[in-house]
């Protein structure tokens, strides 16, 4: 008579019922809600190529880069996470809570671009574990190179290839007004 | 006097106010244990009264008039012809009994399934076809076995319900009682008989398309089936012949709930079966136990 | 009679019937649900009660991004559950469509067929988050929280529901 068995087991084993609304959290290596460190992001916008359900949306503007998330919309796979060429991405170990409005949850974080070094026009955000990936021996002066805007950066490597084949006078600078 | 110990019996115990009580309690109980064996924790004990209160609140569907009327009429009858069974149980004193009114106690139990096939039908849906007709077999299955041992029982008394548990002979009483314990998870719908209510097979049976109100009536009707089925067996299966009042009460309110947590362990650990297997277990098992009492009762022994 | 009233609130939040519908999901969703049901989770400690009939339900629980053969089917089974009730969408696939958005056979997100009051994220949601948002849906019922605003999808039984006693 298993089911009898069972069934007195049952009635004499402590429970294992979570008592509402009481709940046991998730495992450490749960998938959860997506969160995003503003400090490292570079709005490359690779999460947003690789996300399945367009959940995740960078827009860059101006002067900075705008990262919008809806968890609503969200699939936890974690190719975003997967992706991120600087691992700015973590997964939360639960899910965000029940809610009223559809998009009611998603999150936006602007990431500020900084002032370039030389000109002062907005650059994309640096990241050192970027340089440190494509360029495992740089030299000092190739991470001051990667602080500037596209122009600047362009214009100081001319100045570098120049200075390396010894061309004449080759620290000064373009004046065409750039 | 007499008259107003009557009146008391009728509204207080064991009529309107215990039947009520003890409806929810003894549905709660079932479902308690349910939970607990299969190692949940279960509703609390409050729970039947707020389902019932609840449904009493939901704005009714729109029906036709004539379909209305029939949807709502038939589980009001249901419920007063099942509070009167529970009402005329002759617990306190033998004044409340009369000769023959094990007939009219029968009759009004039998009432309830007879108006839930009729509900079924009525409310014109397929599920509600489909469940009616499981019921209307199922009742035709275990009515045999328990008419046969009521029978078998009342053979040398004048069809009083006080004079059953005390004239039959404890042999005759023994099988009779085994054969009415078997008819009584048919006759709440509980494993191993719950095929006329099998949850999501048939959507919801014979009540698919009662909602509100109506609802309500056919859950309170099935909770005051629970008080006078598990009543009727502790009346007539402890003779107690010249008892003081309160041990009468004791008594009957602690056989029923006995025989209500034997069918929840039973409900809990039995699966369904099917409808011909049903019909077969009552024509096979459950008519050699009521025939053999009758046998018995008949022959005089 | 606002004992009544209370009273009708307290019962409509402690007995919380639900009525499932799959709306084109994947079934991550329903095994999710169903497991709300089990000795781990036990969703009947608060009452919830699966119920087999729109008629007897008070909480519609849609799981799937609308697919077209489904959306009439959703919208009579709807029609057929009682006032007052309120719409549950389990999953990210009826708030968003999922990875579905924009294919030509769904309809769309749950909330352009039925107003939604509550929505429970996840893929699939954890059942103790859907026991949570059942919770919360009983709450709506029992008026402890107001019903979100619609928009054009908003019903009059929203209207109703304080005055019934």
């Amino acid at each position: 008579m298993n089911i009898l068995n069972l069934a007195v087991a049952n009635l004499f084993h402590r429970r294992t019922t979570q008592r509402f609304p009481n709940r046991e959290a998730p495992a450490a290596a749960f998938r959860g809600q997506v969160a995003m460190d503003a400090d490292l992001c570079v709005t490359c916008g690779i999460c947003a190529q690789v996300c399945v359900s367009d959940a995740i949306q960078v827009v860059p503007s101006e002067g900075s880069g705008t990262w919008t998330y809806d968890p609503g919309a969200c699939t936890f796979c974690g190719s975003c996470l997967a992706h991120c060429p600087v691992d700015a991405l973590t997964q939360a170990t639960d899910r965000g809570p029940a809610y009223g409005l559809s998009g009611d949850q998603a999150v936006t974080i602007v990431v500020e671009y900084p002032a370039c070094r030389e000109c002062g026009r907005p650059a994309t955000p640096f990241s050192e574990s970027l340089l440190r990936q494509a360029l495992p021996g740089a030299a000092e002066e190739l991470r001051e190179r990667a602080r500037l805007c596209g122009d600047c950066r362009q214009r100081a490597s001319v100045r570098a290839m120049k200075k390396a084949f010894g061309g004449p006078d080759s620290t000064e600078r373009q004046d065409d007004g750039r | 006097m007499s008259t107003l110990f009557t009146t008391i019996q009728l509204l207080v115990f064991p009529g309107l106010l215990y039947a009520f009580m003890a409806g929810f309690f003894m549905e709660w109980v079932q479902r308690k244990i349910n939970a607990r064996l299969q190692g949940r924790i279960g509703p609390p004990f409050y729970q039947p009264f707020f389902d019932f209160v609840k449904l009493l609140g939901k704005k009714p569907i729109e029906r036709p008039p004539l379909q209305g009327f029939i949807m709502t009429a038939l589980p009001a009858v249901s419920v007063v012809a099942t509070l009167g069974a529970v009402a005329i149980l002759p617990v306190l004193s033998a004044d409340i009994g009369f000769p023959g009114d094990v007939i009219l106690l029968v009759s009004l139990i039998e009432i309830g399934p007879l108006l839930a096939v009729l509900g079924g039908f009525a409310s014109r849906s397929l599920w509600g076809g489909l469940g009616a007709t499981r019921e209307a077999v199922m009742t035709a299955a275990y009515n045999l076995p328990f008419l046969t041992a009521l029978i078998a029982l009342a053979w040398n008394s004048d069809l009083s319900i006080s004079l059953l548990a005390t004239t039959a002979p404890w042999h005759v009483r023994l099988l009779a009682m085994a054969a009415i314990l078997l008819c009584l998870p048919a006759k709440l719908h509980l494993n191993p008989f719950s095929i006329s209510s099998a949850e999501q097979e048939i959507y919801a049976g014979m009540t698919t398309e009662y909602d509100g109100p109506r609802l309500a009536l056919w859950e309170l009707a099935h909770a005051l089936e629970w008080v006078a089925l598990t009543g009727l067996f502790a009346l007539l299966s402890v003779p107690l012949v010249g008892a003081a009042d309160i041990w009468r009460v004791l008594v009957f309110i602690g056989v029923s709930l006995a025989v209500v947590v034997l069918l929840s362990v039973v409900a809990a650990s039995t699966a369904r079966l099917k409808l011909a297997q049903t019909a077969r277990w009552f024509w096979l098992w459950g008519l050699l136990l009521a025939a053999s009492a009758l046998g018995l009762s008949l022959a005089g022994i | 009679m606002s004992i009544f009233k209370s009273l009708m609130n307290t019962a409509r939040r402690k007995s919380p019937w639900v009525f499932h519908a799959n709306a084109g999901s994947c079934n991550g969703c329903d095994i999710e649900f169903l497991t709300c049901l089990t000795p781990r989770y036990d969703a009947e400690q608060l009452g919830i009660h699966h119920e087999g009939s729109p008629r007897h339900a008070d909480i519609i629980v849609v799981s799937g991004p609308v697919t077209r053969t489904t959306c009439e089917a959703l919208e009579t089974v709807y029609g057929q559950v009682p006032d007052p009730k309120v719409v549950v969408a389990l999953g990210s696939c009826p708030a968003t469509c999922n990875v579905f958005a924009g294919s030509p056979t769904i309809v769309g997100p749950l909330d352009r067929v039925l107003p939604v009051d509550v929505y429970v994220p996840g893929c699939p949601p954890r059942p103790d988050a859907i026991i949570a948002g059942l919770a919360e849906a009983a709450a709506i019922l029992a008026g402890d929280k107001p019903r979100p605003i619609h928009g054009a999808a908003d019903r009059a039984s929203s209207a109703s529901d304080g005055q019934e006693a």
